[in-house]
């Protein structure tokens, strides 16, 4: 049967790529080539890349809590220096299974049966996923950049169904989860740029510990005062904490100066 | 109007090429095709990201705008038009 292999958290921010202040990229850069080389490692042939939205994918018309694409796979539509765009490799099989599974047990999934990704899954699908497309990709979004935001609990709960659907998906994949999202960064806001590296070392504490109850137990007033609007995407790090079921290990934090987000670049180890 | 009829006047231009390129073009009748207030219809036009964070709009939506017009090497001319201003709803 198929079975998760491991997970990944990533930080997502366009200004890497940007970099209007041409600041040395070399190590937070360095950070996705290191889990590149550890998806090889793991032999992964799917990834499920968690993401939020930022008002690129879905509008006020409508505003899906958790969404799926289930077919064909295109992005990132925002384009950024040194992140190929176009096509994504997806597998549309292990998706609807993900989909399907979730169903039955209480999730109603938005189904997008073509999803242009923006930068949230495009950056790890193209950073850290080999580049000839022998890993594909199942895009989950996950609304945490645009209110009304999933409960952290419930993105945790869906992370723990998309382990169930993997393990009960009849076919020998060896899936990846990658909760893609920053940790302290104001999004558009006044404080703009600010990082706040004690709540930083808070999260990635608790993702070594695999504990992922004291994530779920901050209010989100709590992480708007003290990680910004942007650190609300602890959601997409709970999702693949629930996928993964173990504790991980930090491979690189950086307060990157040229950038606006604490990036934290961490492991999951898969329960057995 | 709502807040919701200004954030889906602002994703139009941020995600739709050719609304964006009459906004650009001829701002008066991109917006005219939104059902927004006089006072609203201003905030677009002047490009006010300060005053469409006061009144609500997403801060994704602000910046978001903000990068389409002028570019995404011109963060710190944000910073500055928001400074000050409240935090809209996230």
């Amino acid at each position: 049967m198929a079975e998760i292999v491991g997970g990944f958290l990533v930080s997502h921010d366009p200004l890497l790529f940007l970099n209007p202040r041409k600041e040395d990229a070399s190590r937070p850069l360095a950070a996705y080539a290191a889990i590149r080389a550890r998806v090889v490692e793991l032999g992964a042939t799917a990834a499920v890349v968690v993401g939020a939205d930022h008002y690129i994918l879905f509008g006020p018309n409508c505003l899906p809590q958790m969404a799926i694409g289930i077919g064909d796979v295109q992005g990132p539509v925002d384009p950024l220096p040194g992140v190929p765009r176009g096509a994504i490799a997806s597998h549309p099989a292990l998706a609807r299974h993900i989909l399907e599974v979730g169903q039955d047990e209480g999730f109603d999934w938005v189904a997008a049966g073509t999803m242009a990704v923006d930068h949230s899954v495009g950056v790890p699908v193209r950073r850290c996923l080999p580049e000839d497309g022998s890993v594909a990709t199942v895009p989950v979004y996950l609304a945490a950049g645009v209110a009304p935001l999933i409960r952290p609990r419930r993105a945790y709960a869906l992370g723990c169904s998309i382990r169930r659907a993997v393990d009960s998906f009849p076919g020998k994949e060896r899936v990846v989860v990658i909760g893609s999202g920053g940790l302290s960064h104001w999004v558009g806001l006044p404080q703009m740029g600010r990082i706040n590296r004690e709540f930083d070392k808070i999260v990635l504490d608790a993702v070594e510990r695999g504990d992922a109850e004291s994530l779920m137990a901050m209010s989100d007033d709590h992480v708007l005062e003290h990680g910004g609007n942007g650190a609300l995407e602890i959601r997409q790090l709970l999702c693949a904490m629930g996928a993964t079921q173990g504790g991980g290990r930090v491979i690189d934090y950086v307060a990157w100066p040229g950038g606006v987000t604490g990036l934290g670049f961490a492991e999951l180890r898969s329960a057995a | 109007m709502s807040v919701y009829g200004l954030e889906l006047a602002l994703y139009d231009i941020t995600t739709k090429s050719l609304v964006r390129k009459q906004f650009i073009a001829t701002p008066d009748v991109a917006v005219a095709g939104y059902a927004l207030e006089a006072d609203e219809q201003a905030m677009l036009k002047d490009l006010d990201v300060g005053r469409l964070l006061d009144v609500g709009v997403s801060p994704m939506l602000t910046l978001g705008l903000w990068m389409c017009l002028r570019g995404p090497q011109t963060l710190l001319d944000y910073l500055e038009a928001v400074a000050g201003h409240a935090q809209g709803r996230s």
